[in-house]
């Protein structure tokens, strides 16, 4: 239950990560057409670009984890008895990273909650928008993937015994 | 702050990597452990730092679009057309297939940087062609290998933006710089094709004409099929490098273009145009955590003067400037045996650029070399990824003792490149130096 409930979150997420990336292309486009055909460029095209990027980013790091996108060498572990492996898999996931990413996520809703009452804008650009949505959707992301990670460890542990039932 | 820990974070690094734990993940729980040393709790800030600078870096912005636009033309169906197109010229010659197959991959590499996919494509399409003219199985193996590791080499790609994200490089210079090289690896692999093809006849004999085709027929074809990429990736370059748009403006333009392409090609359906996106997800996804966690361990490497332990292995070795640079080649060399190459940038380049701009070592010059390091380590066996991606996809009956056989000489070539570029440096800095603006 809980862990279905996780990866459905990170699926819906990773396609709000789609939707910005369309927002990404099709701003950068809107960018070169008005600069060269409307001979006006945009002040919100460089806020735009890295936010999108940074949400696409964000928003799709769980799913990225669920789909094992992640980038690894398993040319070792794959040598290694799986109960071995798995039991690394869910120490690591659980006891390290889970942990290690819901501090991170903490602070990264601590960031945002400081963002909305002090009302902190962009300080770099001339059109200064508002930082909060942007925070939230880092904290969004780190927050799910440290639930993903936990799903992650959890199962490595759960078909590890099962494993041993069977055997 | 005591290099002690410094020393220990590389075999930390790699402990947990060979245990099969994710490289991002990897990076964080060593600069974790490794940090916590040196600041105590606030460690958990400094990591949302690294995290909050990767998706906030405007600079990498451009990684998502390159890699929607090659996501979205090789599904766009036009793959088949550019082959056909391509073999109609060039299919007659000695090695004709493995130079068409050489071609192609130039063209894609150039279109995404996305090594394993493009490779993975080209050598669904060339391995069946290539049997059929009974070519040798190791030139085979090595064609498509060889055009996968274009990938890093041919501009624009991934790697060089996020090169120069991290050494504050300009991504044009750096594209630039990368394209004589580039060119000069690619005639010297069409050149060991035909030379061994011509030798030896019987490893890649000539396609056979098979209707002769009027010259008409012949323009109309290659106007539909081959200009059109052509035209799209000139594009896309020459408005980065002619400064007209920025890194991430002209990869919006790309993907457009894409789009258009694959419309025109019929070959784009709404599911398709989805897989895309999600490929884009994912790799988006993956580069900026490593990148993300890159940021953190060299950081907290920094902090406890791993900066200064590099910089006194370096200088202890002698051999002066040429032999730093020979060391932190080799490095770069080695770690490609087991680290794919987004993790080998993000690890190296903040360790190396600091002691490259104090000895005043031209930094584009530098850069260039370690791409097509790089790009070599993606070829060199044991652990070559080209191979594991060819393996995948590849008919039993060629072997891994042939594919390791067959990249042999083209990493003779690429090393030959190497070797071009660093006893001649205008090969890389002359055109960046040409072009106003940089």
């Amino acid at each position: 239950m809980f862990f279905n409930l996780v990866d459905q979150l990170a699926k819906i997420s990773a396609w709000l990560s789609k939707l910005a990336l369309i927002v990404l292309a099709g701003a950068m486009l809107y960018e070169v057409v008005a600069r060269y055909v409307f001979n006006a460029s945009t002040i919100w095209a460089f806020d735009i670009s890295y936010m999108a990027t940074g949400v696409a980013f964000m928003l799709g790091v769980a799913w990225t984890a669920q789909v094992d996108g992640h980038v690894k060498v398993d040319v070792l572990s794959s040598l290694m008895p799986v109960r071995l492996s798995r039991i690394i898999t869910g120490v690591a996931y659980t006891f390290v990273l889970f942990p290690t990413l819901s501090m991170v996520a903490l602070y990264g809703w601590k960031k945002s909650l400081s963002a909305f009452t002090t009302s902190e804008v962009e300080m770099v650009s001339t059109w200064a928008p508002k930082m909060l949505p942007f925070y939230t959707c880092i904290a969004v992301g780190l927050t799910l993937l440290a639930l993903q990670v936990l799903v992650i460890g959890l199962r490595s542990f759960l078909v590890n015994t099962h494993s041993n039932r069977a055997n | 702050m005591d290099t002690m820990t410094a020393a220990l974070m590389f075999p930390g690094l790699f402990l947990l990597i060979f245990m099969g734990i994710p490289v991002a993940f990897s990076l964080i729980t060593v600069s974790l452990v490794a940090g916590w040393f040196a600041f105590g709790p606030i460690i958990f800030q400094q990591l949302y730092g690294s995290i909050y600078s990767a998706s906030s870096n405007y600079v990498l912005s451009s990684i998502p679009l390159f890699v929607l636009m090659g996501a979205i033309l090789e599904k766009s169906g036009i793959a088949k057309n550019l082959f056909d197109a391509i073999q109609m010229w060039i299919g007659r010659l000695p090695g004709g297939l493995a130079l068409t197959t050489i071609a192609m991959a130039a063209i894609f590499a150039a279109a995404s940087g996305v090594v394993g996919a493009v490779e993975i494509m080209i050598g669904l399409m060339a391995i069946p062609a290539m049997r059929a003219y009974r070519y040798n199985n190791s030139l085979i193996a090595g064609t498509i290998c060889a055009g996968g590791s274009l990938g890093t080499i041919i501009p624009p790609t991934v790697i060089v933006v996020v090169y120069a994200a991290l050494a504050q490089l300009s991504i044009g210079a750096l594209f630039a710089a990368i394209i004589l090289p580039g060119i000069l690896m690619l005639s010297l692999f069409a050149l060991y094709i035909v030379g061994r093809c011509w030798l030896r006849p019987q490893d890649g004999p000539a396609a056979k004409a098979t209707n002769d085709k009027t010259l008409g027929r012949k323009i109309s074809i290659t106007l539909r099929a081959l200009l059109p990429p052509l035209l799209l990736m000139f594009a896309v370059l020459g408005s980065l490098l002619g400064g007209i748009a920025s890194p991430t403006e002209a990869a919006a333009v790309g993907v457009a273009g894409a789009v258009i392409l694959a419309v025109i090609n019929g070959g784009i359906t709404l599911p398709s145009l989805v897989d895309s996106l999600s490929l884009t997800v994912r790799i988006t996804a993956m580069i900026l955590l490593i990148v993300a966690g890159g940021t953190m361990f060299t950081g907290i490497f920094a902090v406890n003067g791993g900066g200064e332990m590099v910089s006194a292995i370096a200088s202890g070795l002698g051999g002066g400037t040429t032999g730093v640079i020979l060391f932190f080649l080799a490095v770069t060399f080695l770690l490609g045996f087991v680290l794919d190459w987004t993790s080998i940038v993000l690890i190296c380049v903040p360790i190396f650029t600091p002691i490259i701009k104090q000895l005043g070592i031209d930094p584009i010059w530098f850069a260039t070399l370690v791409l097509v390091t790089i790009q070599t380590s993606y070829l060199t066996p044991p652990m070559a990824s080209s191979i594991f991606y060819l393996k995948s996809i590849a008919p039993s009956d060629i072997t891994y003792g042939q594919m390791c056989r067959g990249v042999l000489p083209f990493i003779a070539v690429q090393l030959l490149t190497l070797a071009v570029v660093a006893l001649f440096p205008a090969m890389a800095t002359w055109l960046p130096d040409k072009i106003v603006g940089f």
